[in-house]
This record gives C-alpha cells, structure tokens and sequence, in this order.
C-alpha cells in the first residue's frame, strides 16, 4: 500500500537526540501536508517531500501548520496532540498526510492513512485529531 | 533492557462541497473532543457517557447556531453600511 500510517523510524532515532520539542509556542513548528494516493509514505519516510503533495485551490504546497498541545502522561504513557486544522474553500483530494518537523530540516514524525481519498469541492477539509489520551491520542509512546 | 513502544491515533476527516462546514457539524467534532467513551467500558458507565453526550451536543448546537447568526447579523451590517442592501438580505437569509 503506497501509504501506510505509522511513526516514523527516523522520528524514534531523533527524539532520542532531542530533535524534537512539541511544547505549546515554545516548540517547533510543525506541519501537516496531505498527499495523493499515489505517494509512498511509511515508516521509513524521513523528511517532507512534495512529490505526490496534493495540489488545488485553497491548498499551498508544505500544508497548515499545526498548533501543538504540550506532551504529557497518563500512567506510563506519554502523548501529545494537535489542534484541529482545516483547509477552507480548498478543492483537494487527498489519501493520506505527512506530520513533520518544519523547524528543523522537515523531519519527518508520522503518517497518518485516512483509509480512502477524501474529497472537499471550493469547501472546508478538516482533519481532526483524536482524543488525547493514553489509548488514543495521535502521538503516544508507552 | 527497557522497550517503548509507539501508537499513532486515527485522525478523522470532514469534507463539504460548495460550503463551509455547518453548525452541526462543528458541534459533532466538539462533542468528539469533549466526552469520548470506551468501547471496552462497562455498560452502565458508556450509557451515562452517552446521555452526558447528547446533553453536550444539545447545548453546543444552540450555542454554535447562535454564533453562526450573530456572524451573519454582523456581516451584513457592515455590508448595509457600504449601501450592499441587497447583498445583506441574501446573507441573512442564509
């Protein structure tokens, strides 16, 4: 499947080189950008890449930048969470998206597979991310 | 040895055609975000959860409907004030 949700590998290596900070507006920038189901995107993508990006009117290249919600735990898992984020007046289709670091070199942290293409027509895309808790929440690590 | 392991959740999508999302379909993304219930939870408790729910969603839906007129009350003033009657009339029929 040319794009399957997953953290990351390289995201894994770098949090372990503090290469990565979510805190709400004192950490880094990051982004979201959506892609077409002709993209290769897994584990393995390290960076973003614009090849495959979805292109339209109401979407610019690179995608919508993200307003991070500061980590925290819930027994011995820790996770953090994006507002939600929306494309207006935007004729897009789209497969799936790239979540990544746009402070630092755009590094790659995961992908999300929205399972079939979703289509907005000169209307309103939004990606909601789900409950932030230990079980849910869009980034966890246990 | 010491292993962690990581979870990416499910993001959910919305899309229209031709519009912006409606009041109702923000209430239901709130409601989302605000009461979420385990699937795994035991009965008594998901249904408490879920009443709790429809009460949450009764009151968003007012309260966003209320937001979305005054928007449009506000829009076409300032429009009327240009001499865009015309175009304030349509908008408050919305």
């Amino acid at each position: 499947m040319p794009i399957t949700q997953a953290m990351c590998t390289s995201f894994k290596s770098e949090l372990m080189q503090a290469l990565h900070n979510f805190t709400t507006s004192t950490g880094n920038a990051f982004k979201i950008a959506l892609y077409t189901s002709s993209a290769t995107l897994d584990a393995t993508t390290t960076a973003y890449s614009a090849t495959n990006e979805v292109t339209g009117s109401g979407y610019a290249a690179g995608g919508n930048t993200l307003t991070n919600v500061t980590p925290t735990t819930s027994g011995t898992t820790a996770y953090t969470d994006f507002a939600d984020t929306t494309w207006s007046t935007a004729t897009i289709t789209a497969r799936g998206a790239l979540i990544y670091n746009s402070t630092n070199s755009d590094r790659s942290v995961v992908v999300l597979d929205f399972g079939s293409d979703k289509t907005s027509t000169a209307g309103d895309f939004t990606i909601q991310f789900p409950v932030a808790d230990a079980a849910t929440a869009i980034i966890r690590i246990a | 040895m010491f292993e962690a392991t990581g979870g990416v959740g499910n993001a959910f999508v919305v899309t229209t055609n031709n519009r912006g999302m409606s009041s109702d379909e923000w209430v239901e993304l709130a409601t989302n975000k605000i009461v979420s219930v385990s699937d795994t939870a035991p009965m008594p408790i998901r249904e408490q959860a879920m009443a709790f729910r429809e009460q949450i969603k009764y009151v968003l839906a007012f309260y966003f409907k209320k937001v979305a007129k005054s928007e449009r009350t506000t829009i076409a003033a300032k429009l009327r004030a240009e001499g865009l009657g015309h175009i304030a009339d349509k908008i408050e029929d919305i």
